[in-house]
Parts: structure tokens; sequence; C-alpha cells
């Protein structure tokens, strides 16, 4: 019943943000979808497991879109009884920015995997981010990843496909790549990409950083994420500072904008686990403060 | 040294050779086969072993230029691919520099992963449901208290729900409008365990046949039964007992089902809680077509106190609500409400009118008991098809009130008795035919007749120079009335092409017959009853409205349209004493425009304009006296009264996320032409009023500013607002023009702090002022000028030491200030409630007025007049309560 709940609440709040990128003018359908299985040694402390979490990448003709396939809502679930198409008000607030849709609970994710959207278009070099914190979603504009591959001539199979290596270095990390040059996609996961294939398997020198091809399918009914207005776009340093803030105390951030705009607190707090778990009130709060208390000390990108 | 010169130079044109053996430039195009440049293809060089050895993408000509090495012209080729093309290779030929390739759409493959572009998510999106048991506290018992904690729904004071701000247009259980319009009672009695889902439903059309053809901006709550097939009756039971002698008892009882739906509730207490909020309406907002009261026993207004400060009350309630839903969508509903009070009312009202050169005194002391009485009768028939939409309700409002009181008016002690007996009886008629079409035609017919009685009956101490020829009397009786009867057809006619313009028409009348019949009568010392010549008024009005209103709106991604223009035909005629029969006919265009514009970064700006033409009431034409209170008399030149205004508004918001900071401003102007003005005549004692013709004007002129900001050290919502209002306005005062600019500035200080998982802490603090300044005075003469300043702060501390107990104190200063009078008050209510939930029991102890504060006096001022008002209080009350759940 409570589960329910939740997910009633939270198709809401990800309906709202995905009805948005539905009705868009840049909509493209996904081609391909890929499921990674990544794994990332946020701390190198010992005894720290490695997080581990799916991560789906929509490829499509001009762009693409990475995030956690754990927080990917169930949206395509009918809600309520079927109309066609998103509400008026949500088409609006998606193209105008304003009008909640109400918006019941906050929502948090673990800071092990970022609740992070990217979206890749090549043709402008552009990588767009797209995060939530509490209840607001951040578009953020980050500088495109130029990654100078060496190809390899090193071959494997991987699912059906021949992929050939590459090694290149980002954020810090040498990454060894296998691309596969039958998919003729220049993306890869996370912000992994611009090998004349779509790279299926990445992991860096220290293995640190894993991503491995779990599965592709060709979806039917799937878009790739387009831009967005329903967010407040800023700088990485300003989204920084909103983050330090949110990730000090998370429920007090959200509780702030939710009284700041609607003039109620949040009335659930639910925490989203990266294996796509939800737990709500105590329980919740309970994740939380450990969450607060986590640290990453190795993050994926080494500044 | 010479020797290492050479040696680099010759590594340098070694590397050079070394280069030019190596790698040979090529270049090239991608292009589809109508020649369009294809950007981003993948020019791939590959080795024999089919391996990838060099790789570029086309750029946005389709262009592309490599190196390639020496050993790739063995057997190597380049391979161009790109997404939704045929791949294509081409051998690499020594001494070939351009390499030019056309692709060819892969049919078959595109078929494989193209799509229709279809949405790929559903949303019903209108309906915003809320799971009851998700966001219910154990410390909650009605749904009401449920209601309070969902997002962007708060309830008000008397009962009523708004959703972000936006008041709701119903309540309805189970899809069903079983209150008529009255819910304030429904969420406090239905317990949170009979309701699933709390829905706000947007856009909510409530007549199927009009679907959505028709447009509602409509915003219902809808309470979703958790078993629609129910029988079991439930209620709950209190009893309630406190300091001074305070009772309060209810007995509700509830049955919610599909086809039946009861709530029924009988109440009493003294303890200052007022029934009459469960009988408002609170869901039709607008003027009542009706006319106001004529007659009343004071001149003061509520003094913004809640009511249990001052009521000192006894009130009985029965309050029934009753639905039944029969087969093929027939519906059939009664309420049926009375509530009866006896309360007493202890002031004294002390005002002050400033003339030029002379200031006039009225002090008013005044103990009331009133006896007021409301019955209420709604019978309803629907049937709500989707083929079609009938139904009828008939409304019977008797309401009345007898007040006794002794008044002490500038020294002089005489009794005074107002009475009151309403007849309401009203019919609505709506039809919406099976017209077969997209279109939508909508028939709407209302009837009425309403007569609301009043005689004021004051003993002796109103002016006898003006009355009686400067002979003193006993007392005097008024007595008025208004019979009315209302007729309003319209027919509404939505087309509805799909297009971005949507257009709607109306054509209508509204037609109203009005006499009003008053009398005065002075009782003689001698016990003849004499009537003054002028002391009566047989008025009867007619009134005919004739109207066509088209309405366009337009609907675009950043920018929201909406214009509506009315064309009216008005026409008024009456006579009085069944003479001098008056007629006047116009027409009157009424535009009203409304725009908003949304710019990114979750910006707005709003425009408004609306112009707006009324005409008189008969309640402005009357000739003969009427003593409204026992000091003011009226009467009127017998001509129609006409006021015309314009609208101007713009307003800006902007809302930054991350800092956390929310600002709106907004400007409001209004311009209000009027072709009469009340004339005032003081005189020691008595105040008369007469509409004369005279044309003047009336500006009005506010700003807003609103800045809220989120302190993320301090866990603390700050807010901050100021309006600032202008007003320029003319008085008519014993034969003078007067004009007046009257100035008012509030500024509002907030702030919400959650302390501790377990205390929070709220905090408002506002300053006003007010004042009102004569213009173009003469230079002789002093300027009347008046100030009033009210300064107030309010603190709540809520407190959950434990899960079953919470304890929440309040406080409130307030400080009221004009020149040479200086009143401050300090009101601190307490409220500790235990959940006993073995016994289903609720245990409640009110505090009210701790401090015990008998007193309260409160200023206001406008244009020449300030007014100080001291209400008596009820004290301090403790009262215990326990509710029990059944």
């Amino acid at each position: 019943m409570r589960m329910t709940a939740f997910y009633s609440c939270c198709m809401w709040f990800c309906c709202l943000v995905l009805s948005m990128d539905a009705r868009s003018q840049h909509t493209e359908p996904a081609l391909l979808k890929l499921i990674y299985s990544f794994s990332h040694r946020y701390d190198k402390s010992p005894g720290v497991v490695p997080v581990e979490a799916e991560m789906s990448l929509r490829v499509g003709s001009t762009n693409a879109r990475y995030g956690c396939a754990a927080y990917e809502m169930p949206v395509h679930k009918p809600f309520g009884s079927g109309a066609d198409g998103p509400p008026p008000e949500v088409v609006a607030a998606a193209e105008t920015g304003r009008a909640f849709v109400g918006m019941p609970g906050t929502l948090v994710t673990s800071k092990k995997v970022s609740f992070e959207v990217l979206y890749l278009v090549p043709d402008k070099k552009q990588l767009v981010s797209f995060r939530l914190l509490g209840f607001q979603n951040f578009k953020t504009e980050l500088p495109y990843p130029e990654i100078d591959w060496t190809i390899e001539q090193e071959t494997k199979q991987i699912d059906r496909f021949v992929c050939q290596k590459a090694t290149g270095a980002f954020g810090g990390r040498v990454y060894t790549a296998w691309f596969a040059p039958d998919l003729p996609f220049a993306y890869g996961p996370w912000k992994l990409c611009g090998l004349p294939g779509l790279i299926l398997e990445a992991e860096d020198a220290d293995r640190e950083v894993v991503f491995k091809f779990k599965s592709l399918e060709m979806p039917t009914e799937e878009y790739v994420m387009v831009e967005v207005n329903r967010v407040a776009a800023v700088s990485e340093k300003e989204f920084d500072r909103a983050k330090l803030r949110h990730d000090k105390d998370p429920i007090a951030y959200s509780a702030a904008y939710s009284i700041a705009q609607f003039g109620t607190e949040p009335a659930m707090i639910l925490f989203l686990d990266v294996s796509g778990s939800m737990v709500s009130d105590e329980a919740a709060k309970q994740a939380i403060k450990k969450e607060i208390e986590l640290k990453i000390t190795n993050p994926m990108e080494l500044k | 040294m010479a020797v290492a010169y050479t040696r680099i130079i010759f590594f340098f044109l070694c590397c050079l050779a070394v280069m030019e053996v190596n790698a040979q430039a090529v270049s090239g195009t991608v292009k589809d086969s109508a020649g369009n440049a294809i950007r981003s293809a993948n020019i791939l060089v590959k080795n024999q072993e089919d391996r990838i050895v060099l790789f570029r993408f086309s750029d946005a000509k389709g262009e592309f230029v490599l190196q390639i090495p020496d050993s790739l012209y063995n057997n190597g080729y380049i391979e161009v691919t790109a997404s939704g093309y045929r791949q294509q290779k081409s051998r690499l030929e020594p001494g070939r520099q351009s390499y030019d390739f056309v692709l060819k759409v892969a049919y078959k493959e595109l078929q494989e992963v193209t799509v229709e572009l279809k949405q790929p998510i559903k949303v019903s999106g209108d309906t915003l449901s809320y799971d009851v048991e998700s966001f219910a506290e154990d410390e909650d018992r009605s749904i009401g208290d449920v209601i309070k904690r969902l997002p962007g729904l708060t309830v008000g004071e008397d009962g009523t729900i708004t959703f972000n701000g936006k008041r709701i247009s119903n309540l309805l259980i189970h899809n069903d409008d079983l209150m008529a319009g009255s819910y304030g009672l429904a969420p406090k009695t239905i317990s949170k365990e009979m309701i699933e889902r709390v829905e706000v439903i947007k856009h909510h059309q409530p007549i199927l046949a009009l679907g959505d053809r028709v447009f509602s901006d409509d915003i219902v709550v809808n309470l979703t039964l958790k078993d629609a097939n129910a029988l079991k009756l439930s209620g709950r039971g209190r009893v309630g007992g406190g300091i001074p002698g305070l009772v309060n008892l209810a007995t509700d009882l509830i049955l919610l089902n599909q086809t039946y739906k009861g709530l029924n509730s009988i109440r009493y207490n003294n303890s200052g809680e007022d029934y009459r909020n469960d009988m408002k309406n609170l869901v039709t907002a607008g003027a009542s077509p009706y006319p106001d009261e004529l007659l009343s026993d004071g001149t003061i207004d509520n003094p913004g106190l809640p009511l249990k400060y001052i009521n000192r009350n006894n009130t009985y309630s029965i309050n029934t609500n009753n639905l039944y839903n029969a087969k093929d969508s027939l519906q059939f509903r009664s309420n049926i409400r009375f509530v009866k009070d006896r309360n007493r009312l202890d002031y004294r009202a002390y005002t002050e009118s400033y003339l030029p050169g002379d200031t006039v005194v009225f002090d008013e002391m005044q103990s009331i008991l009133r006896r007021p009485y409301e019955f209420d009768l709604g019978l309803t028939v629907t049937k709500n098809k989707r083929s079609y939409y009938i139904t009828n309700g008939l409304q019977v409002n008797l309401k009345g009130y007898t007040n006794d009181s002794r008044m002490s008016f500038n020294g002089e002690d005489f009794p005074q008795r107002i009475s009151m007996k309403q007849t309401k009886i009203a019919n609505n008629f709506n039809w919406v035919p099976d017209f077969g079409q997209r279109d939508v035609l909508f028939f709407n017919w209302k009837a009425g007749y309403y007569n609301a009685p009043q005689s004021l009956d004051i003993g002796s101490g109103i002016d006898s120079v003006l009355l009686n020829n400067n002979v003193s009397y006993r007392s005097v009786q008024q007595q008025a009335e208004i019979p009315t009867w209302i007729s309003q057809a319209v027919f509404n006619y939505n087309i509805n092409n799909g297009k971005l313009l949507q257009q709607s028409y109306q054509v209508g009348a509204e037609n109203k017959w009005q006499y009003l019949n008053s009398s005065l009568d002075l009782w003689q010392h001698d016990g003849m009853v004499t009537r003054p010549n002028d002391g009566e008024n047989d008025v009867s009005w007619r009134r005919d409205d004739y109207f066509l209103k088209a309405n366009y709106s337009l609907r675009k991604s950043r920018l929201l349209f909406s214009l509506s223009v009315p064309l009216t035909l008005q026409r008024i005629s009456f006579d009085q004493q069944r003479e001098d029969n008056t007629q006047k006919t116009r027409f009157v265009v009424q535009p009203e425009l409304r725009s908003i514009f949304y710019f990114k970064g979750l910006k707005h700006l709003a425009f408004n304009y609306s112009r707006h033409n009324s005409l008189g009431e008969i309640g402005d034409v009357y000739r003969g006296l009427i003593l409204k209170n026992f000091r003011l008399i009226t009467a009127n030149e017998a001509f129609v009264r006409e006021q015309r205004s314009d609208d101007l508004g713009i307003s800006f918001n902007v809302e930054r996320a991350v800092s956390m900071l929310f600002f709106g401003t907004g400007l409001q102007y209004r311009n209000t032409a009027f072709n009469a003005i009340p004339t005032i005549e003081y005189r020691d004692n008595i105040q008369r009023t007469v509409l004369t013709p005279l044309h003047n004007r009336q500006t009005d002129l506010t700003g807003t500013a609103d800045i809220s900001k989120y302190i993320f050290s301090l866990r603390t919502k700050a807010g901050l607002g100021i309006v600032v209002n202008r007003q320029h306005t003319q008085q008519f005062i014993n034969n003078n023009l007067l004009p007046f600019q009257a100035l008012y500035g509030n500024l509002r200080l907030s702030l919400n702090s959650k302390i501790t998982d377990f205390l929070s802490l709220n905090y408002e603090a506002s300053a006003g002022r007010f004042s009102s300044r004569q213009q173009k005075v003469p230079d002789n003469t002093p300027a009347i000028h008046n100030r009033v300043s009210i300064h107030s702060q309010q603190m709540e501390l809520v407190i959950t030491p434990s899960i079953p107990l919470y304890i929440t104190f309040r406080g409130a200063y307030q400080l009221n200030k004009t020149t040479g009078s200086h009143n401050d008050y300090f009101f601190i209510d307490g409220n500790i409630r235990y959940r006993a939930k073995k016994l289903r029991t609720d245990l409640e102890f009110d505090i009210d007025n701790l401090l015990n504060v008998r007193s309260y006096n409160i200023l206001s001022t406008t244009t020449n007049l300030l007014n100080e008002s001291v209400y008596r209080l009820r004290g301090r009350m403790f009262l215990l309560k326990a509710t029990f759940n059944f």
C-alpha cells in the first residue's frame, strides 16, 4: 500500500520531469538502449565495498542520454485512467517553467551514484547535466569531453558485436574502452565518448571505475531526453554551492524549498537506493543520516 | 658546438623525411543520395585484418581530412558508417587524394528502429492523488487533519480549502457533492480511516455531457472511500466541560457508500465555537444579487480577533446532509440545517468626524443580547449522463434575529431593539441537451424571491430637530423591506474546433423587480403616532439587462492571452409613490484582457486590464427618510447612480532555486468615475446622508513586493513583504467638497524555523500605518489629518515531546496607536492533546486568553473619520474535551 503511494508520488514527480522532454521540439526516438553494470570504488579505505549499479544509455541519432537505471521510475505505466499525453498544465509547466503539479514528498537519492542525467550532443559539442536536489531540477552545461583516443589492434566479442580496443585519458584516469564499429554511434557510458562506434565496455587502469556490458535492446517507445525548461539553469560553481548545502542536510534543504514554494513542509521523505529500492519516513531519515556521513574520497573524476 | 647544431638539424631533416615517406594526406566528403552533407559520419581507416587503425568524424559540411600511413596502401581501405545509412568502403589507392562517399539510406535498419512519435507517458494528468495512509500521522483523527498536512493544500479558519493558493471549487465525497458547497463540516467529521485517497482534480468538469469539450478551471478535492459498499455507521461523540461554566457537546453520525451518503450532526456549545461557518457556502464567490440590509443597531465592524475571545455564545446546531444515487444516473440530495444562537456583545465605539474647523464626536456604548437563527433547506434532483445533463435545485433559507440592547449614545441612555425575518427562495435549473455535435450548448435559469423585513425601535435620543420639529418624543420606529424577484437566463455556446484560439459565446437576460417600502413613525409622549412628511418610501424598481458576451483565449508555450468582450443593454425604470416614472437605457461594453508572458529562468510577467460599468441599485433612489441606525438618516435624489472603473495591473515574479530566493512585485491602478456623491451633513447627534448628482473621481494605486529566502545556517525561512497604497477620493461634507488623500503602508516580516525535530517556531511581525489628509486646504484652516498605526507580533511554538502528546503555545502582541491614544495587548493560548489509541479517545485541553485580557481597543480611520472601538472580552477559559470515535 505504502509502496504504491511512494511510486505514485514519484511518478508525479518524474512525470513532470520526463513529460517535458516528451513534448519538447528536440524529441527524438531512442534507437538503442544499453544497460551497463557499473562499479565504482568510491572510497579506497579497506573494507569499503565498491558501489554497484545499473546504468542506462539511450542513443538517438543526434544525442544520447545516460543515467542511473534504478532512478528511472516506471513512468511508462499509465497513471490513473489513461488520457493521451501529459495534461495541459504539465506541458505548460514544462514549457514555461511555472505551475507545480503537486509534489507531495521529497526524494533523496544515494550519493554513491549521482542522480545526474547526462545529455550529450556531439554536433554541438554539448554536454548537459540535469541533476535533482530536493524538489528542484538543475541544468548545468559541462565542458565537452574531448578524449584523445589511441586505437589498439586488439578485438573481442561482446554480445553479438566485435569490439575493438582503444585507450584514452579522461578525468585523471586512463581508460580502456571496447567499442563496436558495427554500432556507428560515438557515445559510451558516462562521459566516455568520441569513438567511431558505441563503447560497450570500459574501465580505468586501476579498475576503480568499471562499466561492463549488460544488455542492448532496440526500444520501441522510448525517447532520448531533451532540453527541458522547468529547471534552473546554473553554472557548475552555483550547482556545487547548492549541492554542498543540500548534502549537509537534504531534508532541511527540501523543507526550505517546499516552505518557500508551497507554504508547507514536504509531507513525505523518500530515500531511493542505487538498487532501486525505496524507503520512507523513519527508515528514510535513517538512510539519509548515513548518507550525510558518507564521504566520496575517490570520485570518478580526479581533479 | 657546431657539431651539435649539425646533429640537431640532421635529426630534424630526418624526421621530416620519415613523415614525408610514411603518411599521405587525403580528403573527401560524405553525402547522401540527395547531395546533402552527412555530419558526424565515421570515417574509418581499416587495415587488411579489418581493424580500425585511425578514424575521423565528418564535419558539418560532410568533409574530412586524413593522414593515411603508407603501410595501409597495401590492402587498406576507408569505410564510412553513419547511423541510418548503409556503410560504404573504398580501397586506398596510392596517389589518390580525394575520396567522396554517397551513402544510401538503410531502409531495413531504419524500419527496425524507427518508431512513431507517440507520447511515452500517459498520465491522467488532471488528477493528483494523495494516499491517506501514507500522509496521515498517528495524531490525526479526521480527514481534515490529514488534508492540512498535504503539500499544496491548506485549510483556512472557516474551513475553506485552497490548493497552491487557489480556492477549491468544491469538496466531493466519492465523486458526489454531498455538502452542496457548504463543505466546512465534512473534513472535520469524516474520520481518516474511511478515506483511501484525497484527490485534487484540476480542470474538473462535473457535468459529464460537457466532458472535455468545455474547459473548466475548477479545482475540486475528492475524498475517495476505502469501502464504497460500507454499511457500518460511524461517527463520534464529544463531551467537554470547563471554566467558567463551559460546555461543548457533539454527536456526528456518518454513513458513506456508493448509493447512500449521509452526514448528520447535532451540536451545542457555549465555549466560543461558531457553527455558522458550517452553513456557509464556501464555493460561491462574488456579489449576492440580493440587497443588503438597510437597518442596523450599531456602527461597529468585526474587530479582527478570533471570535472565541469575544463571543459569549450559546449555540445549537443540527446539520443534516443526505444523498441517494438511484438507477440510471439519477441523484437526490437534501441538505437541511438549523442553527440557533444567543450571545451577548458589549462594546463602546468612539467616532470623531473632523470637519473644516469643527469636530463631531459620536460616543456609543452598547450591551446587546443577540438571538440569531438560520434554517436552510436544499433539495436537488440531478440526472448526469454522458449524453445529456439536467438538474434542478430548490433552496429555502429562513433567517433572522432579534437583538435587544441598552444604548448610551453621547450621554443619553435609551433602549434599542432590531429584528429581521428573511425569506429566500431560489430555484436553479441547468440543462445540457444532447446536441449531437462537438460544439456545446448549455442553458441555465435561476429564479428567486427574497425579502428581509426589518424593524428598528429606538427610544428617545434621536434628533428631535430633524424629525419632530424640535419637540421631544418618546420613541421612534423604522420599518423597511426590499422584496426582490430575480430571473436570470443564460445560453452558453462553446465552439470546439481544436484550434489554438478558443471561442465561446453567451447570450442572456437578467431581470429584477424590486420594491422598497419603508416607514418612519414617531411615538409622541401623549401616545399619538405621527409620521414625518417625508417619513415613508414606496419605490418600485425594475432592471433588465440583456447581454451578449464573446470570450477568446489563446494558449501558446510562452504566452497566455484571454479577452472577453461583453456587450450589455441595461434598462432601468423606477417610480416613487407610483409617480415620477424615470427610465434610463444605455449600452455598455466591459472588456477584460489578461495576458502572461513566461521567460526562461523561471520568470514571468503578467498584465491585465478591465473596464467595469455599474448602475445603481434601488437603495440609491429613495427620497423619503430612512433611519438606518440611531445616528444615521439617509435620503436620496431620485436618479440612477453610475460608476465606471478602469483597472490596470502588472506583475513580475522571479524564482531563484540555488539560493532559494523568491521575489514578486506588482503594481495595480484603478480609476473610478462616479456621477453622484453622498453628501454628509453632521449635527451633534446625527449624521444625515443624501446621494446627490456630482461627477467625481477616485484613484487607487497599490504597489506590492514580497521576498522570501531560506537561510541555510539557521534552518529558517525568512520572508519580507511590503504593501503601499495611495488613494485619492472626495467627500461632500457640510456643503464643502473636500478632497482627501489616504496613504497606507504595511511592512511584514515572517520567520519559520525548525529548531529541532521536536520543536518548531513560527514568528510574524507586522507594522502598518494608515494616514488620511485633506488636500487643497484653504490657507487659514488647518487640514483634516488622521493617523493610525497598528503593530503586531505573533509567535507559535509547537512541541512534540513524545508521539501521542502534542503541545502548542501561541502568543500574540498588538500595539494600536494614534495621536493621543496608545493601547497594547498580549494574548496567550495553549493546546495540549493526548491520544489514547486503545480507548479510541482523544483528550484535549484548551487554554484561551491565559493572561485574562478583558477588553480590547481597535483603531481605524477613513477620510475624515477616526474610530476607536473597545470590546469586552470573555477572559480566561479552560476547556477539557474528550472525543470518542466509533
